[in-house]
């Protein structure tokens, strides 16, 4: 898997990930990840774009991680996932922890929303 | 090359990436529709997962034999292993998480096999675990 970031303009940390999140996949970017999602009130989207497969153990990675952003003072979104992708984060019941969107735009105004909730 | 109906993997995690290569080819053969495969795919993953993590106790020896086979409507997945016994059919499907605090880490699995399958069997037959996995293939376009 192949891992970017980009710190946009509005104060959001913009994370790609890219290529099958199974166990192999997760392993290449999960440190990385993590000590990404790691810092302080960090708002972090994370596009899912280019991600076309997503097994449960890369599903413990974006829930580990986005819980220690939380417990950081910082949110997390997940952004743009491919159908699959998307059917699997619900079926997993994801969607009620971590928000999804589908576009930067709509990520970036509901993480300011949640930052500015707290 | 011929993609064979069926698959012996050893009970080691770095088997896992020849699944993917086996369905997608047996897929494309069969003329499977995409979506289908995916879902096979995922399926096959979160199942042996859980099978060589938590079905042989530690021990390194271990096998698991996958079978693909479909009809018209069906594909049809089999998964044997010789770990010990456990029926997914009976397993509780851990709750859906109320809040990210409180989520349990894991046991997604069997929530995602339930929603991508049409039907889940399970039976112990000579000391192996043998697990049925359907999935319904989309119509076929009329011509």
């Amino acid at each position: 898997m192949d891992l970017q970031t980009e710190d946009l303009p509005n104060g959001i940390k913009l994370v790609m990930l890219a290529g099958r999140m199974d166990i192999a996949g997760t392993q290449q970017i999960d440190l990385r990840f993590t000590a990404l999602t790691a810092a302080s009130k960090a708002l972090v989207a994370v596009d899912l774009a280019a991600v076309p497969f997503l097994a449960s153990i890369g599903i413990r990675t974006l829930v580990s991680s986005a819980r220690a952003l939380a417990n950081r003072g910082g949110h997390m979104a997940l952004v743009n996932p491919q159908p699959l992708v998307g059917q699997t984060l619900i079926a997993a019941g994801i969607d009620s922890i971590i928000p999804i969107y589908a576009n930067l735009d709509e990520a970036g105004r509901g993480l300011q929303a949640a930052a500015a909730t707290g | 090359m011929e993609s064979p109906t069926s698959l012996l993997l050893r009970n080691d995690l770095d088997e896992l990436a020849r699944l993917e290569t086996w369905v997608s080819g047996w897929a494309q053969q069969h003329g499977v529709a995409e979506q289908t495969a995916q879902h096979v795919d995922l399926c096959a993953t979160e199942t042996v997962t859980n099978i060589m993590t938590h079905g042989f106790a530690g021990a390194q020896a271990g096998r698991i034999e996958l079978r693909l086979g479909c009809t018209e409507r069906n594909v049809v997945l089999e998964i044997e292993d010789d770990g010990v016994a456990f029926d997914p059919t009976g397993a509780d499907e851990p709750a859906a998480p109320a809040t990210l605090d409180s989520t349990r880490i894991g046991g997604w699995g069997i929530r995602i096999v339930r929603r991508f399958t049409e039907e889940v069997r399970y039976r112990r037959s000579d000391g192996h675990n043998c697990l049925t996995l359907v999935f319904r293939q989309p119509p076929r376009d009329a011509p």
